[in-house]
């Protein structure tokens, strides 16, 4: 017999070692045991029965209805991570090592997110997700406000809710131009949701389009926009001095913040118009002014806005600089940018007025990118 | 391919017998959810982007397609494919409106457009998706660039049993040869050896990444062939990772590709001078925070100051010491450095962005504008003049306001910093030291 070369040796020593240690792991992995999951309500602690159970990723079935109970067989030795879903109900994801940990007690609390479709969220639909402001603004005292009226009576907030939807998106063909055809079912294409903690409102007075605690985006990750909803303001409107505002501000997709006063709904869809349309504003004054293509409503030159109006066979003699004479109020301002539509146009006009013909193609058209 | 098909219907046959083991219906049943998501969040400083976190989680994602603006996002695949790709508007740009009156004009617009701004991409999850790719669209200009596979890896790792995890490791499995025990062991050897040797290289790289610091990414730029290479190879004996350029064009066209840490930038080029690179670098969003170091061999006059007043970090006057060069390049990128140490301390103390921005610009230009002075051997003078446009001043009146200015500056910057101080010391953490 040949003897083994130094090589051949230490081949040999790692062979055996890898066949022991494959031996181990067979026999550790053919020892499998079992796990019980017990899913309770974070705040009832009643069990929770229906609640999906899913493995390392996988899912294994859901809890019975009389234990909030579910065992899982054939759980091996290590470190494994268990998720806990139920509708209406926050995601808990929890690691844990098995066998130290052979029964895993999990509470989940129940969502905050109530969605407004009866028929369910449609995909790829637009997501629209209302909040709560905490604080409006008083006219007496110039100043921000505190105000419990949303966070103590949520009956009311929807209802403010509903006039809004109503009024900015279902009956959206009634402030749109007739010259343009919305998408045939277009309130289909929307999801309409509510997001209702008292403990967590949102402050519509902390930056331009408000502030929303962190917890909120990190469990509502789909909102295309959301909608802090704030009380009129305290006091009587004067002029300038005191009137509301409306802000829209985007932070990424997922993150595009609108704020408006709930009893201002030609505002509300003027800001509708920036945050969900991209529309940009037609009157003469401090905003950001760009040609929002495709199917703009204001264009960087006459050029564009006239040959943008033959082509979709409006009157090109209709294109006009923005700008506005001098008045008491203001001083007289214009800006290199051109627009068609006619007034009063929202996207001008906090009171009153039509999404114009140019607007209104470019909302359908952002209606129809979307699904429903 | 077939065996992939095969695999994805074996799993939603396992899924169906597991829901029908229930003794359930699946009307009745709920559904089980594996919508994922990819969340990156980008910090925006001034016109540059990085990336601040990023994962990926269960959940759903917004609607992509209705979005539109000048930035554009691509999820790309093995070998740059591309699996979505989507527009979206600079971070932290507000359109604010005010109702007027009712009578006269109805809407008074305000705007914010913050020079430091979180941004949150979140997109749905796609099978084999590698690079995240953040670009200008209006120049071209590549702004941000992620590797997504080691979040993709730390998901699966959590969640090796999901759907898309399985498809991502099947591969693996199916490609077991159907041989002998000892074929199969010789197989497992052969693996064990390149994992064992595969670790041993991750880990000495990774023990490498942390003993040595990344290097640094100087861009020269001179249309002296013999100057470029001389100041490229000083540095590199000191360890900077330099690229060159022979003109300004050429300074433009590279800094699109890949922000450097720091320019060099010669005076005297042509046909395009430094003075006017220098204002197409300031010009483009994602390049006009990048420090900049003129390098010029002409002397110092007022008419010249008054070109150096425009947003440089520091100048050398050629020829220079050597010391000198290093001197000005480390004083230049660690006070970079110090400053997004500081910027992270303030944003953890809730310092306004804003503030901390304005006293950073302030501190940078009252040191260089004190240089000039300096130079132009100019003491201190009282203010005489005030809010004028440097561009029309004669050469006379260019060192009396770069005097006033910086004395402005000194005490709007005082201001500044005992503001940011007073929160550092409420929170405990130490007070600026510049």
């Amino acid at each position: 017999m040949t003897p083994l070369s130094g090589h051949e040796k230490i081949s040999g020593i790692l062979l055996l070692l890898l066949i022991l240690s494959l031996t181990w792991t067979v026999s550790a992995l053919s020892d499998p045991g079992s796990l019980t999951v017990v899913v309770n309500d974070a705040r009832t602690k009643e069990v929770l029965g229906n609640a999906l159970i899913y493995l390392d990723g996988a899912y294994k079935g859901t809890t019975s209805l009389s234990s909030g109970n579910m065992t899982l067989p054939d759980v091996t030795q290590g470190t494994h991570t268990v998720r806990v879903t139920r509708p209406g109900f926050k995601e808990v994801t929890k690691k844990f090592s098995y066998p130290d940990e052979q029964t895993l007690n999990i509470e989940i609390s129940q969502g905050s997110l109530v969605s407004l479709n009866g028929n369910g969220a449609s995909a790829d639909a637009i997501n629209v997700v209302f909040y709560p402001s905490s604080t409006s603004y008083s006219c007496t005292d110039h100043a921000k406000i505190a105000t419990p009226l949303y966070l103590t009576n949520e009956t009311r907030f929807r209802e403010d809710v509903m006039k809004v939807i109503r009024s900015t998106y279902l009956d959206l063909d009634k402030v749109t131009s007739p010259s343009e055809a919305l998408p045939s079912g277009y309130a289909s294409r929307f999801n309409f949701y509510y997001y209702y903690d008292p403990a967590a409102p949102a402050d519509a007075f902390s930056g331009c389009a408000g502030t929303i605690p962190e917890s909120y985006w990190n469990e509502v990750t789909f909102a295309d926009v959301t909608v802090i909803l704030y009380p009129k303001y305290y006091g009587i409107y004067s002029n300038t001095s005191c009137q509301p505002t409306g802000c829209s501000q985007n932070f990424g997709p997922g993150r595009n913040l609108m704020k408006a006063p709930a009893d201002q709904l030609t505002l509300i869809q003027h800001e509708t118009g920036h945050a969900v349309f991209e529309l940009v504003d037609t009157y003469c004054g401090n905003t950001y002014y760009y040609q929002n293509d495709p199917n703009a409503n204001v264009w960087a030159s006459l050029e564009s806005c006239q040959s943008s109006a033959r082509a979709n066979q409006r009157d090109p003699g209709q294109c006009r600089q923005i700008q506005k004479k001098a008045s008491l109020s203001s001083a007289s301002c214009i800006q290199n940018y051109w627009q068609w539509d006619p007034m009063p146009d929202i996207m001008a006009n906090g009171y009153r007025g039509k999404y114009g013909e140019a607007a209104t193609q470019r909302i359908s058209h952002v209606i129809s990118q979307a699904g429903g | 391919m077939i065996m992939k098909t095969v695999w994805i219907c074996c799993l939603a046959l396992c899924l169906g017998v597991l829901v029908c083991s229930c003794g359930v219906s699946a009307a009745e049943q709920p559904v089980p959810e594996f919508d994922k998501i990819l969340q990156i969040k980008l910090t925006y400083d001034d016109g540059r982007y990085s990336v601040s976190s990023m994962e990926v989680r269960y959940g759903k994602a917004p609607n992509l397609k209705i979005r539109t603006g000048d930035l554009a996002g691509k999820i790309l695949g093995p070998g740059g494919n591309e699996l979505q790709s989507f527009s979206v508007q600079e971070p932290g740009r507000a359109y604010g409106d005010i109702l007027g009156d009712p009578g006269g004009d109805s809407l008074i617009g305000y705007t914010e457009q913050p020079a430091y701004s979180d941004m949150f991409i979140t997109a749905p999850y796609e099978q084999d998706m590698e690079q995240f790719t953040l670009t200008d669209m209006r120049d071209g200009t590549l702004l941000v660039t992620a590797d997504l596979r080691p979040s993709v890896n730390v998901f699966c790792a959590d969640y090796a049993g999901d759907p898309d995890c399985l498809v991502r490791a099947a591969p693996v499995k199916t490609a077991t040869p159907d041989t002998s025990l000892y074929l199969v062991l010789a197989t497992l050897f052969s693996a064990s050896v390149f994992i064992a040797a595969g670790l041993a290289i991750l880990t000495i790289r990774r023990r490498t990444k942390v003993l040595v610091p990344e290097k640094q990414d100087v861009l020269i730029v001179d249309d002296d062939p013999d100057m470029v290479e001389a100041i490229a190879e000083l540095l590199r004996m000191e360890g900077y990772a330099p690229r060159t350029a022979s003109s300004g064009r050429e300074c433009l066209d590279l800094i699109k590709k890949q922000i450097p840490d720091l320019i060099l930038l010669d005076v005297g080029m042509s046909p395009m001078d430094g003075w006017q690179t220098l204002g197409q670098i300031k010009k483009g969003p994602a390049s006009r925070t990048i420090p900049v170091l003129m390098l010029t061999g002409r002397q110092l006059t007022p008419e010249l100051a008054k070109q150096y007043h425009i947003c440089i970090d520091d100048y050398l006057m050629k020829p220079f010491q050597l010391d000198e060069l290093y001197a000005a390049i480390n004083s230049i990128l660690e006070r970079k450095k110090q400053l997004e140490v500081t910027l992270a301390l303030a944003r953890k103390a809730g310092v306004d962005k804003d503030k901390f921005c304005e006293l950073a610009k302030l501190s940078r230009r009252i040191t260089v504008d004190k240089k000039l002075l300096g130079i132009l051997n100019v003491p201190m003078a009282v203010p005489v003049v005030a809010d004028l446009d440097l561009d029309t001043l004669d050469d006379m009146l260019v060192v009396d306001y770069i005097n006033v200015k910086t004395r402005d500056r000194e005490r709007r910057a005082e201001q500044l910093r005992q503001e940011i101080n007073s929160v550092f010391r409420s929170k405990g953490f130490p007070e600026l030291g510049w």
